[in-house]
């Protein structure tokens, strides 16, 4: 189960999320950024993951989709306060440093 | 209607108890309920958790949710290992259900939600849906066992062993095996990759 709220302003946009990121609800999440990115000229992204204490492969999937849109976009995409199981796995794929967390 | 199979036992030192259920998920809540008491309990020695689903994302939700209270409710798994082996169920079940019975295509993981596809898959090969997946888990106090066992063809699950290194960090899928080999300290396929035993052992403080 996933959950967020959206704080969009001129070419930014921070999705503030809770829960789990995981299969079962990546889709949602993915259709809901393509509709942000397709209404709102965007920059730059974040997601502030303070409230998520679980991600799984298909979340971290998900996340680098995210990232590669926006540098196709010229933009950019960064996560911020990770907790310290999502900062695990990260470290354990080496996408630490692709998102320089 | 969609059916699901769960079985805790829990033994002591002195005397086990078990506890079944059969059911469709809307008595879920009343099994739940007579089960929570039980798992505080600080003399348990092993639990050990089997249960047979089927290929629904609400039989998924369900069975993860279960795993994780359980998990976390026993005095058996100590605090640095209740969220690597939370990850090993979530990537063992989803390797399962998605890879095994579903074979879900790339295409549809990047482009569908996994509602919109159970809905296609409802309307035109609903068969699908009713594969099922056995998983049993055994908790000790100095290491988890999970074995979990899909109805798909297998798969050559060497490859996905073999590599030793992560995928690429642009590269949208193809984690999952190696979160697991490295999460767990060891981990063994069978029957041709329909087959998945992992064991994770707590690190003793």
């Amino acid at each position: 189960m996933i959950e967020w709220t959206e704080n969009i302003s001129g070419e930014q946009a921070t999705l503030s999320l809770r829960g789990k990121i995981t299969f079962e609800i990546s889709g949602e999440l993915r259709n809901r950024v393509k509709a942000i990115l397709s209404e709102f000229p965007l920059k730059h992204l974040s997601f502030d993951l303070a409230g998520v204490r679980f991600v799984d492969s298909s979340g971290l999937g998900l996340l680098v989709s995210i990232k590669n849109t926006m540098v196709k976009r010229d933009g950019s995409f960064k996560i911020d306060n990770a907790a310290e199981t999502v900062r695990n796995i990260m470290n354990q794929t080496g996408l630490d440093k692709y998102f320089e967390i | 209607m969609a059916t699901i199979a769960l079985q805790l036992e829990m033994a002591k030192k002195v005397g086990s108890r078990r506890l079944d259920f059969i059911d469709d998920l809307r008595n879920y809540a009343q099994f739940f309920n007579r089960v929570v008491d039980h798992l505080h309990d600080p003399d348990l020695e092993t639990v050990a958790l089997t249960s047979t689903f089927e290929s629904r994302r609400s039989h998924i939700e369900w069975i993860m949710s279960f795993s994780e209270h359980v998990l976390f409710k026993i005095p058996l798994v100590p605090p640095e290992s209740l969220s690597p082996m939370l990850l090993i169920i979530h990537e063992a079940v989803s390797n399962a259900v998605y890879h095994g019975n579903l074979c879900v295509p790339d295409e549809i993981r990047a482009s569908k939600t996994f509602h919109e596809y159970e809905e296609e898959l409802a309307a035109a090969h609903p068969v699908l849906l009713n594969q099922q997946a056995t998983m049993k888990l055994l908790l000790f106090r100095d290491h988890g066992d999970l074995t979990i066992t899909d109805s798909g063809k297998g798969f050559n699950y060497q490859l996905q062993l073999d590599r030793d290194h992560p995928p690429s960090p642009e590269s949208e899928m193809g984690r999952g095996i190696y979160i697991l080999k490295q999460t767990a300290d060891e981990i063994r396929f069978q029957d041709n990759g329909k087959t998945l035993r992992v064991r994770k052992n707590w690190r003793q403080t």
